[in-house]
C-alpha cells in the first residue's frame, strides 16, 4: 500500500472516531473560535480605519502645510503665500486655465456622540470655490450646497449618523453666531464623511483668524508630486512642506492606528499561545486514547508518517472549525458597525485578507499543538501500545 | 490540611498534563492581568479627574484670552482657579513632539499630575525660564538638574524675537503618578507671557464648591463668552477625561469582553482536563471510598486540586503580567504603573471560580460511578 493511501486510511479513521473525543476536541474548537473572533474583530477595525483614510485620499492630491507643522496643528499660511503655492507648476488646471486648488482652514468642533453622550472633536473644514473640483468625490446627497459668504455648513453622512444635532436646518454655534446645516454629502466611506464643510472666508472671519491652515491642490498626475514638492520647497519666499494626502491623514491618526494594530496582535498572539497549550493537552490525550488503534495500524504495516500526518490533520480540522466559528462570530456581531475613533467615523470591515490572517493564526496553533503529540504517536513502541489493550 | 500531600500528589499524577494545563492557566492570567492593568490605568486617570473641577477650553481650535481667567474667577460658586498655556516642540527626534505647560504656582495646589515639593515649587517660581520635567522625559532626553533644554516649536508658536526656539533651564525632575509614561515639562506662565507675542490660555481649571452645580456653572461660564471671539466649552474634568478616553473607543467593553471570553475558554479547558483525570483515576477514588472517605471528602479532594491548579497558575500569571506591564507603553495605551490590589483580588476570585466551576461536570459524572463497578474494572 502506498503512503498516500495509508494516509487516507488513517485520516478517515481518526476523523471518524473524532466524535468519541467530543469533549477534549471542543476545547480546541472553542479556544480557537475565541482567539479568531477577538483577533479578526480588532484587526478589522484597524483595516476599517485604514480604508477610511485610503478612500478619503487621492494620490494626485497634496496638502501644503507650514514647514515643521505637525498635522494641521501649527500650520498657518498667509494670504500673500497662498497664490504663489497655488500657481506652482504641476498643479492641475481646469478648462479655463485656473488651478484646481483651494485654501483651507481647519477647526476642531466639539460634538456629542449619539452612542454614549460623550463629547468628541470632529473637523470643520473651510474651503474655497474650487473645492468640489479638488474633492470631486464629495457629492451632495441631501439639501443643497452652501453659499459662500453665508454661515452655512454641509455635514458628512457619517458625522450626521454618529453625532447629535446635525440634521438639515439644525443650528451649530460657532464663534460669532449660529451656522445652519444646509446639506449632507458623502464621499462613499472616506474620512471626509466624518467632517463638516463650509466657506473658508466666512469661517476665518468667524474664527477671527487671519491665516489659512493649509492649501490643498490637485496635481496633473500622482507623479507630479516630485515636481510640485521641488517647486514649493525650493522657493525661498515660502517656508512650507508638501505632504501627500494619505501621509497627512496617516500622521494625524498614527496613534490610534498603531494602538489598534498592536492590540490586535498582542491579544491575538497571547490568546493563541494559551490555545496552543490547550491543543497540546487535547492532542496528547487523543493520541493516548487511540494508542490501541495506532498500535494495531503500525502492526499491520502502516508507516510512521501517515500517523504523524493524521494527528496533524486532526488538529488542523479542529482549529479550522474553530476559526470558521470565530470568523462568523466576528462577522455577524461587528461587520459594518460604526465606531468613532479620535473624531473619525470608522466602519469595521471583516475582509478576506483579515480572515486569511485569522486562518493563518489557526493553522499555526494547529501545527504547534499537533506536532509533538503526532511525533509521540509515531514513536510509540508498538508492543507497548498493544499491551495497553 | 492533612490532605494537602494527597492533593499535591494527585495534581502531579500526570505531570505533563498538569504542566500544560498550568501553562494555559498562566497564559490566561497574564492576559487577564494585562487587561486589568489597562482598565485600571483608565480608572486611575478617571479617578484623578474630579467632578468638582471644571475645565474651560476654547471651542473650535481657538485659545482663550487671559481676560477670560478673571471673568471665570468671578462666577459665583467658583472657589479656586488656575490656568495653563501649552506649547509643543521637538528636540532630536522630529516625530516625538514634547509638550510644556506654563502655569502659576496655584496650579500645583489644584492639580496633582506631578509629585512636587514646596522647595521645588519655589525654585521654579524663582527661575524665570525654569522648567520642571517628569522623570520619564528626563530619562528619554538624558536631562539633569541645571541643564539647558531647548525645544523647536512649529513656526506658528513664535517668540517675540521671531524665532520659535524655546530655551529652558531644568530646575527639578519630578515623578508623575502615571509613571514614566508621562513625558512633559512645566514652566512659568509669567515667562510665557513675557516672551510670547500674543499670549493666550489653553485651559482654565475652576474648583467649584459643590460638584452638583458642575453643569449649571459650566453653562454660566460658556454663556460669558458665547458671543465673543473665543467661545468656550466647559465640562467637569471627569466628563472631559471620559470623552478623551472614549475617543479611543469603548475600552471598558473590550477589556471585559475579552477577559470574560478568556475565562470561559479556560473554564472549558480545565473542566476537560479534570474530566480526563477523574476518568483515569476512578479506581483510586474508589479505593479512597473504601478506605472510609465520604463521597463529599473525595469530591473535596477533586475540587481542591482544581482550585489549587488555577490559583497556582493565576499567581504565576499575575507575576508575569506585572513583569510585562511596562510593555503596554509600547502600544501607547494608558495603564496603571503597577498591578492594583483590585486586579489581584479579581484574579483570585476568577481563579477560584474557574477551578470550582470546572469540577461540576466531572463530579456529576463521578456520582454515577459505582465503587464496585469501578474496582471490578467494568
Amino acid at each position: 500500500m502506498n503512503t498516500l493511501a495509508q494516509i487516507a486510511a488513517v485520516l478517515r479513521l481518526s476523523l471518524r472516531t473524532l466524535s468519541q473525543r467530543r469533549g477534549p476536541s471542543s476545547v480546541i474548537v472553542i479556544g480557537m473560535a475565541g482567539v479568531v473572533a477577538v483577533f479578526i474583530s480588532l484587526q478589522s477595525l484597524a483595516v476599517g480605519f485604514r480604508t477610511v483614510l485610503d478612500l478619503g485620499s487621492r494620490p494626485d492630491r497634496v496638502i501644503v502645510v507650514t514647514k515643521g507643522a505637525i498635522g494641521t496643528l501649527g500650520s498657518s499660511i498667509s494670504r500673500a503665500d497662498a497664490p504663489t503655492i497655488v500657481d506652482t507648476p504641476g498643479v492641475k488646471r481646469d478648462i479655463d486655465g485656473a488651478p484646481i486648488a483651494t485654501t483651507s482652514v481647519f477647526a476642531d468642533i466639539p460634538l456629542i456622540k449619539k452612542s454614549d453622550g460623550l463629547m468628541a472633536f470632529t473637523m470643520i473644514h473651510g474651503v474655497g470655490p474650487k473645492a468640489m473640483q479638488v474633492w470631486p468625490e464629495r457629492r451632495l446627497v441631501a439639501g443643497r450646497m452652501f453659499q459662500s459668504g453665508l454661515r452655512e455648513l454641509l455635514v458628512g453622512k457619517s458625522a450626521q449618523t454618529q453625532f447629535e444635532g446635525l440634521e438639515i436646518g439644525d443650528q451649530i454655534i460657532l464663534p460669532g453666531g449660529d451656522w445652519t446645516v444646509v446639506g449632507v454629502y458623502t464621499t462613499d466611506g472616506g474620512i471626509g464623511d466624518s467632517m463638516m464643510v463650509g466657506d473658508v472666508e466666512t469661517l476665518m472671519a468667524a474664527l477671527s483668524q487671519a491665516n489659512f491652515s493649509t492649501v490643498n491642490v490637485r496635481m496633473d498626475s500622482p507623479d507630479a508630486f516630485a515636481q510640485v514638492n521641488a517647486a514649493i520647497t525650493t522657493n525661498p519666499s515660502l517656508a512650507v512642506d508638501a505632504v501627500r494626502e494619505i501621509d497627512f491623514y496617516t500622521k494625524r491618526y498614527e496613534f490610534a492606528l498603531k494602538l489598534l494594530r498592536t492590540t490586535a496582535l498582542a491579544l491575538g498572539s497571547l490568546m493563541a499561545l494559551g490555545t496552543v497549550f490547550g491543543a497540546l493537552n487535547t492532542m496528547y490525550a487523543a493520541v493516548a486514547d487511540r494508542g490501541r488503534e495506532i498500535g494495531t495500524l503500525r502492526a499491520l504495516g502502516f508507516g510512521g508518517a501517515p500517523v504523524v500526518i493524521s494527528v496533524l490533520v486532526e488538529a488542523l480540522v479542529l482549529c479550522a472549525i474553530g476559526a470558521v466559528t470565530g470568523t462568523l462570530i466576528a462577522w455577524i456581531s461587528f461587520d459594518g458597525s460604526e465606531h468613532v475613533i479620535q473624531g473619525a467615523v470608522v466602519t469595521l470591515r471583516v475582509t478576506l485578507p483579515v480572515i486569511g490572517m485569522g486562518v493563518g493564526l489557526a493553522c499555526l496553533v494547529a501545527l504547534l499543538g499537533g506536532l509533538f503529540p503526532a511525533i509521540r504517536a509515531a514513536r510509540m513502541p508498538i508492543v507497548d501500545a498493544l499491551r495497553a489493550v | 490540611m492533612k490532605f494537602l500531600p494527597l492533593i499535591w500528589a494527585g495534581l502531579w499524577r500526570k505531570s505533563a498534563r498538569t504542566v500544560l494545563t498550568l501553562m494555559a492557566v498562566v497564559t490566561a492570567f497574564v492576559l487577564f492581568g494585562l487587561l486589568e492593568n489597562v482598565s485600571d490605568g483608565f480608572r486611575q486617570i478617571e479617578a484623578r479627574s474630579p467632578e468638582d473641577r471644571l475645565v474651560t477650553i476654547g471651542a473650535f481650535s481657538k485659545r482663550l484670552t487671559i481676560a477670560a481667567v478673571e471673568q471665570i474667577r468671578r462666577v459665583p460658586g467658583v472657589v479656586q482657579i488656575c490656568y495653563v498655556a501649552g506649547i509643543f516642540g521637538v528636540t532630536k527626534d522630529p516625530r516625538q513632539p514634547r509638550g510644556v505647560n506654563f502655569v502659576e504656582d496655584t496650579y500645583f495646589d489644584m492639580l496633582d499630575d506631578v509629585i512636587i515639593t514646596r522647595a521645588e515649587r519655589d525654585e521654579l517660581a524663582r527661575t524665570r525660564d525654569g522648567i520642571v520635567v517628569t522623570r520619564g522625559l528626563a530619562k528619554e532626553e538624558g536631562l539633569k538638574i541645571g541643564d539647558r533644554y531647548s525645544l523647536t516649536a512649529p513656526p506658528s508658536i513664535k517668540l517675540k524675537d521671531g524665532t520659535s526656539v524655546w530655551n529652558f533651564q531644568i530646575v527639578a525632575i519630578v515623578d508623575s503618578p502615571f509613571g514614566d509614561n508621562a513625558r512633559f515639562g512645566i514652566g512659568n506662565y509669567a515667562y510665557y507671557n513675557e516672551v510670547r507675542p500674543n499670549p493666550t490660555v489653553g485651559a482654565v481649571f475652576a474648583k467649584i464648591a459643590d460638584s452638583k452645580d458642575a453643569v449649571r456653572i459650566g453653562k454660566e461660564i460658556d454663556k460669558l463668552f458665547q458671543n465673543s471671539d473665543t467661545p468656550s466649552r466647559t465640562n467637569s474634568q471627569r466628563a472631559f477625561t471620559q470623552s478623551g478616553l472614549g475617543s479611543l473607543g469603548n475600552v471598558e467593553f473590550l477589556v471585559n469582553a475579552v477577559a470574560l471570553g478568556v475565562m470561559f475558554m479556560l473554564l472549558f479547558l480545565t473542566a476537560n482536563v479534570l474530566m480526563q483525570s477523574v476518568r483515569e483515576r476512578a479506581p483510586e477514588f474508589a479505593v479512597l471510598t473504601i478506605l472510609g472517605f465520604s463521597p463529599e471528602g473525595v469530591f473535596g479532594i477533586v475540587v481542591a486540586e482544581a482550585i489549587a491548579l488555577c490559583l497556582i497558575g493565576a499567581a504565576i500569571g499575575m507575576v508575569g503580567a506585572a513583569a510585562a506591564a511596562p510593555l503596554i507603553s509600547l502600544t501607547g495605551a494608558p495603564h496603571a504603573p503597577t498591578l492594583t490590589l483590585r486586579a489581584i483580588g479579581l484574579a483570585v476570585v476568577a481563579a477560584t471560580l474557574v477551578g470550582a466551576l470546572s469540577c461540576v461536570m466531572p463530579l456529576w459524572r463521578m456520582r454515577r460511578m459505582s465503587t464496585v463497578d469501578v474496582l471490578a474494572g467494568r
